[in-house]
Parts: C-alpha cells; structure tokens; sequence
C-alpha cells in the first residue's frame, strides 16, 4: 500500500513540475556537455601548428577503421604528419582516438548534424579537421 | 413533449462536454504526471485531441455488429434514469436506483459480449473468466449500495440527494464509499481507457473493431466509468446538495471531476489487473470482506434503531 500512496503523490506533484521533453523548434536546449561530435585536429596556439606527429596510435585504436594518416620524414630525420583522412561514414564517435592520443593533438567537437545526401562530403582530410575548431563551443540543439 | 426534448438536449450536451474534458484530461494529466507535454500536435495546446481522435476511429472503414448497436444505445439508455438535477432527469420514477443499476448491469454484459464474439472455441474460453472478473468487483457496489438504502429507506436517487441537505452519507457510510470508489477504480481498470486491456480488447476486437465500432466500445466504457463516478457523487457526497453559498450544480461537476482525477493519478500508482490474482487480492481478501462486515453493522444498526427503538 505504501509505494501506491508514493507514487500517487509523486505523480500528483509531476503535473505541478515542468516537463522533461522538448518541444522542437519552440524550444532549444544547450548541447551537454559530454556529448560527442566530429573530432578536431588541435593546433599549437603559438606557432599555429598542427600538434599531431603522424604516430599512428589513433588509427590502430580505431575500431572501425575509419582513420588513415600518411606520414613523412623531413630533412632532419623528424616524422611529421602529411595527411590525415577521417571516414565519417563509418565513424561510430567512440572517442577512443582522443584517449588514445599522446600529444592531445586530437579532440571531440560539439558538431552533431551531419546528414548529408553526399557521401564524399563526409570523408574529411587534415584541412577539414582543422577547420571544425569552431565546433568546439557548446551550442543550442537544432541550431 | 418539448420540455422533454429540451432535457434530452440537455443530457446529450452534459455528457458529450464531459466526453470531451475527460479525454482531455485523461491524455494530459497522464502524461504530465510522467514528466511528458502529452498530446501537443492539435491546436490550442492539444485541446483538440478528443475531435481528432474521433476523426481517427471515422477515418476507417468498419461493419457494425449486433452487439455494437446495442452497445451504442444502451450507453444513451443509462442516462435515462439518472437525475443530474433536482428537475433533470428523463423518466421520473420511485425506484431509479434500481433501474440504473440494472441498466449498468446489461451495459456492462453486452461489452463483455462484444469482446469475446467469435467462432472460435478459446474466446468464448476467455469470456467466462472475463465475466467473472467484471462481475466479482460489482459484488461489493451492490454490498454498499444496499447498506446505503437501509440507511436512507428509498430507493429514489432524488430523495437520497435530499437526506444529504445537513450532512453527507459519506460521513454515515465511510467504509461503503471507501468499496464503492475502490470498485470503480478497479472497473476503470478493466475497462482500459488508460492503456489497452486484455477484459475488454480480446484477440478478436484487436483485429476487427478498428473504426466506429472501437469508437462505440470506447464511449461505452466512458458510459460505464461516468455512471459509476455520478452514482457515488449522488450516493455518498450529496449530489448537487449547495455548499454554503457554492452553488449546486457547480458542486456536483466539482465533486464529479475531484474524484475522476484521483482515479486517474491512482491509475499511474498501480499495476495492471489483467491477472486474476491481483483481483483475487483486492477483491475477494479486501473489497467483499470488508462489504458484507459494513452490511451486517448497518442491519444491526438498522434493527436496533428502527425495529426497537433503542438508538
């Protein structure tokens, strides 16, 4: 009898308490905080440089095989990073790349749509992951 | 004869505004006690909804059965003798008490047939058992009802609504109104006006009843649910006896829409009935008991006040 008088009066004070849904386009709330995006190549904010050297931990931690990095040696004997390719299509968002890396070249945007009719579009290269810093702020669902 | 027409105008408006708040409400205040909006895609804050869901049930093509037809006009019929006023009722007669229930009693027979029509053998299986359920928990409403009429000694509803001018049955009767809104919580289970119901939805109906006769089904089991909710607010809680300055027809949509919207936060708080064990535990263990010991206390009482003079 007790859990039934409980509940009765949580539900009689659920109808006083603002509903958890959302109503779409009405209404927008804040993208949380651990949700996970497209993945970003960090810079150096000095130099401006890419922070990635082309390891290779990233891609042999992906489980989907969706990263595919192509590295090269300068004159001084250093591994650089020449390209980096991302398969978004079959990138499941999993974040073990950013864990796995050592330099924290790499990092989880907040950009979530992605629906495109265009397949191509969703293979980003090294100039793409740069450019999707400005994902990194948090945002309003639906924007 | 044009008075009567006006009256039966009258009903048809009290009972097709009543359909449409209920719906509502029961829509809404179901999901807003879960932290959902409810239903939001019709206009003006989804009080369309009741509209829109009868236009859904239209929308399909259906061949009524016998049992349907029935149906629809019995849920009119148990109107008939039920006064929502002193001066508002159809058929003025001395026992309505009694031709309600019994009207009650053939609404709730012909749905239960409705459900388990069919050819085959394990329906009409399944009907029996549903027969008993619907009819175990209306054991104890006839327990408390008959304990009511030895108290008031009529059996007009007009004149029970009369004894209440000073103060309530309730407060005569708590035990009786106590099985009597247990009973009809109970019945609104069975009736799955919430969620869908195995007592009332068998195999057969799920697949067949998909336009007007749903709808028929529907408004039966709202027919059911109203009967028993007005026949307490008369029976236990003064009908529309005035309230100090509150007036009496107001009092009695007060009182109506009180107790239906505890049934439906009650519904949120409790499991299903489906299984015959539950009914089992909250009829025959709790309601039927507890009924017959509340009649024999108001024989007793009866007898002693009334046969010997000594209360």
């Amino acid at each position: 009898m007790r859990p039934v008088v409980r509940d009765f009066f949580t539900g009689f004070g659920n109808i006083f308490r603002k509903p958890r849904t959302v109503v779409y386009p009405k209404e927008k709330i804040i993208v949380p905080e651990t949700s996970r995006g497209i993945p970003r190549l960090k810079l150096d904010p000095d130099s401006l440089e890419i922070l990635c050297n082309g390891c290779g931990k990233c891609e042999m931690a992906c489980s989907e095989n969706c990263i595919e990095i192509k590295r090269e040696t300068d004159e001084k004997g250093q591994e650089l990073l020449e390209e980096f390719y991302m398969d978004l299509n079959s990138c499941i968002f999993c974040g073990n790349c950013v864990d796995v890396c050592d330099r924290n070249a790499l990092e989880m945007t907040y950009r979530y749509m992605l629906a495109d009719p265009d397949r191509a579009s969703l293979k980003l290269e090294k100039m793409d992951l740069i450019k999707q810093a400005d994902y990194s702020i948090r945002d309003f669902w639906g924007k | 004869m044009l008075i009567i027409l006006k009256k039966v105008i009258y009903i048809f408006l009290i009972f097709g505004i009543n359909l449409a708040v209920c719906s509502y409400m029961i829509n809404k205040i179901s999901a807003r006690s879960e932290l959902r909006r409810g239903f939001t895609a019709s206009r003006a804050g989804g009080l369309g909804y009741p509209f829109l869901e009868i236009s859904k049930y239209l929308a399909k093509s259906y061949r009524l059965n016998i049992w349907e037809i029935f149906l629809f006009f019995f849920s009119f019929f148990i109107w008939t003798a039920i006064p929502f006023s002193q001066t508002l009722i159809l058929i003025k007669l001395d026992s309505d008490l009694v031709i309600a229930v019994l009207f009650y009693i053939v609404l709730v027979f012909f749905s239960l047939v409705n459900a388990s029509r069919s050819s085959y053998g394990f329906i009409w299986n399944n009907f029996l058992k549903k027969v008993l359920m619907m009819y175990s928990i209306f054991i104890p409403i006839l327990f408390s009802i008959s304990s009511l009429v030895l108290i008031n000694r009529t059996l007009n509803l007009r004149e029970i609504v009369g004894f209440q001018y000073q103060y309530w049955n309730i407060i005569y009767q708590p035990l009786g109104f106590i099985l009597m809104f247990t009973s009809a919580f109970a019945q609104f289970k069975l009736t799955g006006l919430v969620r869908k119901n195995t007592v009332l939805f068998s195999e057969n109906s799920e697949k067949e009843g998909a336009g007007f006769g749903r709808l028929i089904t529907r408004f039966s089991n709202y027919s059911t649910l109203f009967f028993l909710l007005v026949i307490i607010v008369i029976l236990y809680l003064a009908g529309w006896q005035k309230l100090y300055f509150v007036n009496g027809n107001i009092m009695f949509v007060l009182k109506f829409y009180i107790l239906f919207f505890i049934i439906l936060l009650l519904d949120k708080a409790t499991p299903r009935l489906d299984d015959y064990k539950y009914l089992i535990s909250i009829n025959w263990k709790f309601l039927v008991p507890i009924s017959v010991v509340n009649f024999i206390l108001t024989i007793v009482f009866f007898i002693l006040r009334n046969i010997y003079n000594l209360i």
